[in-house]
């Protein structure tokens, strides 16, 4: 839905600032930079941050096996790679080959995601998830299997943006946006559509310039961040943006993962406590936003303690991969 | 090293589109040569082909035959039913059946 249609819907008098991320997905949490951006420069003094998904014409997942034959999708097309995940379980391949990263691993995230959505009750998966489960699950695109794909669902978030001081007065606790980047390297390409990445790039999520200016901007690093919320459109993206936004060394995602530290009970870097797109629903990024806000509100399903900074990303895609870091005020 | 050729890609079975940029490639694997674009100037290649050199953005293209052996840098192996074989099978319990082992990780 474009701004006018809203306009016209909702009745809305006046907007005096409109913009969007492209990239679906890669422009999710940075999507707040833009709200940010234009609150700060005067443009507006609110902004309504929206994202609705509704798959009734083309699920997502086997999006590029339907598009019309096009001279650059044909080089791809015929080969069965029809939908993102397909691309991705290429990348996850060579990250398995690189760096000895097993399946289990992309079994934790799974079964990790699905252990704390299991609190929630508005969440589409409700059961509990096993290694004996994930192992006899079907396999979509070797090596990925079933549950290392995310959910396909319709839904809607919006997120409210205005100056602090404006939010301060409102009824609800308000959350900082403390830093917000998006962009990519050049290395990236056309992300896992493009098979001219350098090696280390290659096995990689792409995030890796994007944590450089997040933490820069916040004067922060990996080891303050209470809560990280990470696009898991795919489990073996969440094992590279950890090695990407530097919470284990690069190629030591796996191990880090199937150690138990991104759990919500006893990890050191609890990931998706809300369930995210594995588990509870996929609409495209914008669920992370509302658990870093519920987590930073204090009011999460899955409350962490003290939690004052999150890491909320969008992504991995093409242009832009996006972060940004919410904290408590 | 065993010599396989690839009977599946090119053939009529595969529905592409082309332009003047990627006509090239097309036309070379259809007498079963790999044909891909060099920049002309700096030397980087590029697939697919694309009117500049993301290297160095030069239009000058030369179009160099490679001999079809490589190292093997990563795959995938999907069971996607809009894939090559299974795009020209009609829906009917043979497919379906292929379909099946294949899920089980034929």
């Amino acid at each position: 839905m474009d701004t006018g249609s809203f306009m016209e819907t909702l009745g809305i008098p006046e907007v005096t600032f409109s913009a969007a991320l492209t990239s679906g997905g890669g422009g999710s949490a940075g999507s707040i930079g833009l709200a940010r951006a234009a609150i700060l420069a005067g443009d507006a003094t609110c902004v309504v941050t929206v994202l609705a998904l509704q798959q009734a014409k083309q699920r997502l997942g086997t999006v590029f096996g339907a598009a019309p034959a096009t001279p650059e999708n044909s080089f791809q097309q015929p080969s069965g790679l029809v939908g993102p995940g397909h691309l991705i379980s290429v990348l996850t391949r060579r990250h398995m080959y690189a760096y000895g990263t097993r399946r289990e691993a992309f079994a934790e995230i799974a079964i990790s995601s699905r252990q704390n959505v299991l609190p929630r009750q508005t969440a589409l998966m409700r059961k509990p998830l096993t290694l004996d489960d994930y192992f006899g699950a079907p396999i979509i695109a070797d090596p990925l299997c079933l549950y290392d794909f995310c959910l396909e669902t319709d839904g809607a978030v919006a997120v409210v943006t205005t100056s602090l001081e404006r939010a301060r007065d409102l009824k609800h606790k308000p959350v900082r946006v403390v830093a917000a980047a998006h962009g990519r390297s050049r290395d990236w390409g056309r992300g896992w559509e493009w098979m001219g990445m350098p090696e280390e790039t290659f096995a990689s999520s792409g995030h890796a310039p994007i944590a450089k200016h997040l933490y820069r901007r916040a004067g922060v690093g990996p080891a303050d961040i209470d809560v990280a919320l990470l696009y898991d459109h795919f489990s073996p993206m969440v094992v590279m943006q950890l090695e990407d936004y530097g919470f284990c060394l690069k190629g030591e995602g796996g191990p880090f993962v199937e150690s138990g530290a991104i759990r919500y009970k006893g990890g050191s870097i609890p990931v998706n406590t809300h369930g995210g797109q594995l588990s509870e629903a996929y609409v495209i990024g914008m669920t992370h936003i509302r658990e870093a806000v519920e987590q930073l509100r204090g009011v999460a399903v899955n409350q962490l303690d003290g939690a004052e900074l999150a890491l909320v990303t969008g992504g991995p895609a093409a242009l832009p991969v996006s972060g940004l870091i919410p904290g408590a005020d | 090293m065993s010599s396989t050729r690839a009977v599946a890609l090119p053939c009529d079975h595969v529905r592409i589109s082309t332009n003047a940029i990627t006509e090239p490639f097309w036309q070379a694997a259809k007498r079963s040569r790999l044909a891909v674009p060099g920049c002309a100037d700096c030397g980087h290649f590029r697939l697919p082909p694309t009117p500049f050199c993301p290297n160095c953005q030069s239009e000058n293209v030369d179009w160099a035959t490679l001999r079809g052996s490589a190292v093997l840098f990563s795959f995938a192996s999907s069971t996607a039913r809009r894939s090559l074989t299974c795009r020209t099978l009609p829906t009917s319990p043979r497919s379906s059946t292929c379909r099946t082992r294949r899920q089980r990780g034929w």
